[in-house]
């Protein structure tokens, strides 16, 4: 199994503005100041091993989107805006006229999490099949869809789009078989509900949780996240907040924190716990002064064997 | 986890011992609730937690130590922690917490900013 991440910004996009991108490049230099490169490899390789991540890279800007490879069709969670670079990705990599199966697996369907299906470019090609599945009824998922694509907010309206969309529902706490993987749902703490996903194939793991305000004020509701986590490979989890936020000015906003998620990931023995559906407020340098943060409680509070953490960022990739 | 609480002039000090986490949360909560109740029945406005002896905590504990924070504010009583250990310290800035509650780096300086008439008594009670 792989996981490609097209978006991981939550609530909404956000790009760098020239001010950010010219303090990078200010950095940048302010690191180089000195050095003679010979080539363009040599160029490279500073950058690579100098220069520290959220100057040569960053986190990007995408809502959420994630690609699951490993099956013979396409699947991906969520449809957040960086589904409109995963739909050019594969209109690039196959041309128009090649028509394939999609699966998409639905957290929920607040705006963050379906405004990239207008922009996604395989929906208006005839023969193209689309799954979208949810623990939310079908009549909910259609009309979100629908609305989204109405007057006055979109010119395309959802009759005209080509492809052949199917929904369902799928039941809470059991295992569905699809596109070669077994797949569970879980209800989750949200406005309106969120449903987190554990992906299984070939003995890996990957629980997708994102949008989801886990209080642990309820000791059947937590052992029920840890089951749903138990041992799992990989957990993206909605680190949106830090916890003084969640628990006083956010609170009931339906999202995270950092360490809630070391604390979640540690006790039900996760190998790799990810951040994701990242605050947009938050800047390049925050995001990664956050990880370095993150990783160090985890230091702090771990009693048995370390939990890998990371910062999920576009086009990060992760083989599981 | 262990925990003594006393009165000091207007002032409830609660020491607690031990570690903080999902286990023992609940303990914690329990040391802490008798004393958000007397905030809450107005017999008690001023609450200073004494973390010197916890070397351990986690997001559990701090979740606990919040909804007296915000009990204590609903009431308009005081609360505030104070003489934490170096590493907990830092789960207070990770968690952002030190930017949220009353932090002072003694409970002669936490009685100090709470409440100038307990300061003395806090002098003759160490003494004694
Ligand atoms: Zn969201
Ligand atoms: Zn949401």
């Amino acid at each position: 199994m792989q996981i490609r991440f097209w978006g991981t910004r939550g609530s909404i996009p956000v790009a760098a503005n020239g001010r950010v991108i010219r303090e990078k490049i200010k950095r940048a230099l302010l690191l180089a100041e000195g050095l003679r490169f010979g080539s363009q490899e040599q160029v490279d390789r500073f950058i690579d091993e100098s220069i520290e991540f959220p100057t040569k890279c960053g986190y990007g800007g995408d809502s959420s989107c994630i690609q699951i490879l490993g099956g013979d069709d396409y699947m991906l969670c969520d449809m957040g805006s960086g589904l409109r670079r995963f739909g050019q990705h594969v209109i690039t990599e196959h041309g128009p006229q090649n028509p394939k199966v999609y699966h998409f697996f639905m957290s929920h369907l607040h705006w963050d999490h379906i405004m990239g299906f207008p922009f996604f470019q395989p929906a208006y090609i005839p023969g193209n099949i689309i799954h979208i599945y949810g623990g939310h009824t079908v009549e909910v998922m259609k009309d979100a869809f629908r609305r989204q694509q109405s007057s006055p907010c979109f010119p395309v309206y959802w009759d005209q789009l080509g492809a052949d969309i199917h929904f369902t529902q799928l039941k809470e706490n059991q295992w569905h078989e699809i596109n070669g993987f077994r797949i569970k749902l879980r209800g989750q703490e949200h406005h309106g509900g969120s449903f987190g996903y554990r992906i299984e194939k070939s003995g890996k793991a990957l629980v997708y949780s994102t949008d989801a305000e886990h209080k642990l004020d309820n000791d059947k509701n937590t052992a029920g996240i840890l089951d749903f986590y138990r041992n799992a490979d990989l957990v993206i989890f909605d680190a949106m907040y830090s916890l003084a936020d969640m628990i006083t000015i956010k609170e009931d906003w339906g999202h995270s924190s950092n360490i809630i998620g070391v604390d979640l990931c540690l006790r039900a023995r996760v190998k790799h716990y990810c951040m994701f559906h990242h605050e947009p407020a938050y800047n390049d340098e925050d995001l990664f002064k956050i990880l370095q943060e993150t990783r160090r409680y985890e230091e702090i509070v771990r009693e048995a064997l370390p939990l890998e953490i990371s910062t999920a960022y576009d086009d990060m990739v992760i083989d599981l | 986890m262990q925990f003594t609480s006393q009165k000091i002039s207007n002032v409830t000090l609660i020491r607690i011992q031990g570690r903080i986490d999902h286990n023992t949360s609940k303990d914690f909560e329990n040391a802490l609730k008798p004393h958000l109740d007397e905030c809450i029945s107005g017999m008690n406005k001023k609450i200073i937690v004494d973390l010197n002896g916890v070397d351990f905590m986690t997001s559990a504990g701090l979740r606990a130590l919040m909804i007296a924070a915000k009990t204590c504010d609903k009431q308009k009583a005081e609360i505030a922690v104070a003489a934490l250990q170096p590493i907990i310290q830092e789960i207070f800035t990770i968690s952002r917490f030190d930017l949220v509650l009353k932090i002072f780096p003694t409970v002669k300086s936490a009685f100090e900013n709470l409440s100038v008439d307990a300061v003395g008594d806090y002098g003759n009670n160490l003494s004694s």
